[in-house]
């Protein structure tokens, strides 16, 4: 018994120092960038709040100052009260939006905001609620139990044809985020992620350094198995137009989470608006010709079939839509994510870079005055 | 498939698990068979093809040769032995002569030309060198000339044959091991012993540090350094051919320890291949140390072939020079190469031997700090190993002049050490290398009585757990920065 109680006390004493010794090697040498997004049993994903730190970006490969507001969101404080004269646009979006890799000055929400601001006797605020893994479900709550409440006069979705369809999706992604799904009864109904899960994960990802490294091995592990197996990723599957039933009810999905989005703006009378982020396989050819070959036979893979299909569904729902693949293309004639002087992305593959946020805002900014897609608001 | 890749990391429990599951030692061999051709068609199913037929030559002639007893009064046994043993030069030189020389020659012979003044015209073929090949057809040969020799009996069995010849662990760049050790094991039953398995898994640990922790991080700087001798610096170069003899050494060893672990796993032992070369005291002993399952190949079917030190010094003298440019031609198909096994050659019967001989197992000597008689010795090895390092990693024989040269002509500019410090005090690549390089250096002097480093008897439990993770941390992190090299030898 003694021996046994010794055996179990070794082993305990054992884990404990292993433990120790992983979390002072991962703070002390790792190079994975410490996660500031946590998990939220209300709208899904937001970073921590409240925070001002220097992180560095292995993307852009530079330390960038991040600073969050209360709410967990990459902006200044907002106030509840809408100031008069002020329009309010409130921006959701993915990591394209909330874009770590780079100051806030040169992202795309507070370049939008200069420019609509520009206009003489306008004045916009544009609310970035931009967070990596955010999808288009999360962001009809976050509409619904948070943006609402500031009196938008307009909501923007980024939607990023990459990823958001396969995020939109419990069948497509694995991820432990707040998802909509279609009910038996046909209503658009919310699964939300427990307070338990948010507890456990926001207490590890705040203590252990340890706990966040592992999570970016396993994921970066699985990613690696699940290319071994098949080289075109789950995700990029969104560019076949023969891909499977699976995408067929993603984007089924998707399609009713934006009519519902449509209708409880129009109800509180806020404009909703549209805009399609290019992932660089859509604007480099010869990314995609490597999707292309990764596919393989029997696949059907289109650069603008997730914008295409995109369109319809914004028309069938009566909202304004705008696709930035036009214009990037355009920045980009020779097309190569091989040169240099053409590059839209971080490392030509990533999220944007200061180029690429530039030019989103001003293509989004024209296209706003052009279609007079924002209320008359803030004069 | 490479050690370091994922694709292993799935192989290898899969492989380990059906293996322990089947209790017959045939069904064990035949399962290695087939995981080893899985293993080695990774890279190209048609590799898997070359790889048999050389091995059925070798089955085929190794019985051949077993049947054909001497006989000594008519002298036709003798004939017909040395017929068969030709023909197995003829047929593993020739794989190798075409698959990886075959270019080296074209190109030779026709720089060779041209100096003449007769331009002959151009043939080129586009030869895929398949990985490993260099490794492989020398344990085949090893077996034939060691039948031929009466020192082993040829096996009937066709799978326990190509068990020995395929086992994956060390098929692609060893160590080299001799059908009298290894095929014996593949003829007995094993037994799972788990005190093998925790060595065998701390000597890949230990073999995936030195890769993926050591050898990827040097590899950036010396490629670097060695891209453009021409605007490198004098210091920056002496710096990158310091670094390169670690990078080659730890990837090198590395990948031994790992194929040693490896094959510990499943129950077979296979002959150490490093033993702290960089402690040598001499060239001989360097030789002694280093690739040990090569030169002893070279000691054993090449050198002694030639007449060892049986004739007169200069006859000596001369096998010793041969053997190791034969042994530089072999690393690779280059006059580099060729360079470098001669410089070794040279030094090797140039220099003077220490007077005391070395125990393998204590290299440097017993003492924790070494005398500084041994100290000197050892700083001169290595700063010699270094030197002829650089015709072993430079891209031609003038880019190797040209780094010599310049680090001789600019060793005394303060200017170059100067960027280097600044590079050190900036946090720069040198930083984090230097560290690196010195924390390894010590646990290699402490642990140099040992087979590896990562063998702590009488330590207790949660210490010597705490220094596996942290070592498996090391190898996860660094494997995922993304900055992975293939092992240098697999070129070979």
């Amino acid at each position: 018994m003694i021996l046994k109680l010794r055996t179990t006390a070794e082993w305990l004493v054992t884990l404990a120092g292993v433990l120790l010794v992983l979390e002072a090697c991962t703070r002390f040498f790792s190079t994975v960038p410490e996660s500031v997004i946590e998990r939220d049993e209300v709208i899904g994903v937001r970073f921590e709040r409240s925070l001002d730190r220097h992180r560095y970006d292995a993307e852009s490969d530079r330390v960038v100052r991040l600073q969050t507001n209360t709410q967990g969101f990459r902006d200044d404080e907002w106030d509840r009260e809408k100031p008069d004269g002020v329009g309010r646009l409130v921006v959701f979006g993915d990591s394209f939006i909330a874009a770590n890799a780079l100051p806030r000055d040169q992202i795309l929400v507070s370049r939008l905001e200069k420019l609509l601001n520009r206009r003489q006797g306008l004045r916009w605020e544009a609310m970035n609620f931009g967070v990596g893994g955010s999808s288009t479900g999360q962001q009809l709550v976050a509409y619904r139990k948070l943006a609402s409440g500031y009196g938008p006069d307009a909501v923007l979705i980024c939607f990023g044809t990459s990823s958001d369809v396969t995020d939109n999706s419990s069948e497509l992604s694995s991820n432990p985020i707040l998802r909509c799904r279609i009910a038996g009864d046909g209503q658009l109904e919310t699964v939300g992620v427990t307070a338990a899960q948010r507890r456990s994960s926001q207490v590890l990802n705040r203590y252990s350094r340890f706990y966040d490294w592992q999570k970016h091995v396993v994921n970066r592990f699985v990613k690696q198995v699940r290319r071994g197996v098949q080289p075109l990723e789950l995700r990029h599957r969104v560019y076949d137009a023969a891909s499977g039933p699976r995408f067929q009810r993603a984007w089924e999905l998707t399609a009713r989470i934006l009519e519902q989005f449509r209708a409880e703006t129009s109800r509180d009378g806020v404009a909703l608006l549209v805009v399609s982020i290019p992932a660089s396989a859509q604007v480099y050819r010869d990314q995609f010709q490597r999707l292309r070959e990764q596919a393989g036979s029997g696949s059907r893979m289109e650069e603008d079939y997730p914008d295409t299909r995109l369109a319809a569904v914004c028309r069938r729902a009566g909202i304004p839509y705008l696709s930035l693949l036009p214009v990037f293309r355009a920045a980009a004639p020779d097309r190569d994510s091989g040169l240099l002087s053409q590059r839209l992305f971080l490392k030509g593959k990533g999220h944007f870079n200061k180029t690429g946020h530039d030019l989103a805002a001003g293509a989004i900014d024209e296209w706003l005055a052009r279609s007079k897609a924002l209320p008359a608001v803030g004069r | 498939m490479s050690f370091t890749s994922v694709a292993f990391l799935v192989f290898l429990p899969v492989v380990w698990a059906i293996y322990w599951c089947l209790r017959r030692r045939e069904w064990q061999n035949l399962l290695l068979v087939c995981a080893s051709y899985v293993f080695y068609g990774w890279w190209d199913a048609r590799f898997c093809v070359l790889m048999l037929t050389s091995s059925l030559v070798d089955y085929g002639l190794g019985l051949a040769l077993g049947r054909s007893a001497p006989d000594s009064e008519t002298g036709t046994g003798f004939r017909r032995r040395r017929l068969l043993l030709a023909l197995s030069l003829a047929a593993n030189l020739g794989l190798l002569g075409v698959f990886k020389y075959f270019g080296f020659f074209v190109d030779s012979f026709q720089a060779a030309a041209t100096l003449l003044g007769w331009s002959p015209g151009a043939l080129t073929l586009e030869i895929i060198l398949p990985v490993g090949i260099s490794f492989y057809t020398f344990q085949t040969l090893s077996y034939t000339i060691d039948i031929y020799r009466g020192r082993l009996q040829p096996t009937r069995n066709l799978v326990d044959y190509l068990a020995f010849v395929s086992f994956f662990p060390q098929l692609v760049a060893g160590p080299i091991e001799r059908a009298s050790r290894l095929l014996p094991q593949f003829q007995q039953p094993r037994c799972w012993d788990r005190g093998a398995f925790g060595e065998g898994l701390r000597q890949m640990l230990w073999g995936l540090f030195k890769k993926v922790v050591i050898a990827d991080s040097l590899a950036g700087p010396v490629a670097a350094a060695f891209a453009s001798p021409e605007t490198a610096g004098g210091p920056r170069l002496m710096v990158a051919t310091v670094l390169f003899a670690y990078q080659i050494y730890c990837d090198f060893s590395g990948y031994s320890d790992i194929a040693i672990g490896t094959a510990r796993l499943f129950g077979i032992g296979l002959m150490r291949n490093f033993a702290y070369p960089y402690f040598s005291q001499s060239i001989v002993e360097f030789w002694q140390r280093w690739h040990i399952s090569l030169s002893t190949w070279f000691r054993d079917y090449v050198y002694i072939a030639l007449g060892g030190n049986r004739g007169r010094r200069m006859q000596t003298w001369r096998n010793a020079v041969v053997t190791f440019l034969v042994s530089g031609l072999w690393h690779g198909a280059a006059w580099r190469f060729v360079a470098w096994g001669g410089l070794h050659g040279v030094s090797l019967v140039a220099l003077p031997r220490p007077p005391e001989k070395v125990s393998i197992d204590h290299p440097g000597g017993t003492r924790l700090v070494p005398a500084p008689v041994v100290l000197l010795r050892m700083i001169l090895v290595f700063t010699l190993v270094c030197a002829f390092w650089v015709f072993f990693r430079a891209d031609s024989l003038a880019d190797a002049w040209l780094v010599w040269k310049k680090i001789a002509t600019e060793i005394h500019v303060a200017e170059g050490y100067r960027e280097l410090v600044l590079e050190y005090q900036g946090r720069g690549p040198l930083f984090g290398i230097t560290h690196l390089l010195v924390v390894f250096l010590v646990i290699e002097w402490l642990s140099r009585h040992k087979p590896h480093p990562v063998d702590f008897p009488g330590w207790p439990r949660p210490l010597r757990w705490s220094v596996y993770s942290a070592l498996a941390w090391f190898v996860i992190e660094y494997g995922g920065r993304g900055d992975a090299n293939p092992f240098i030898y697999f070129q070979f």
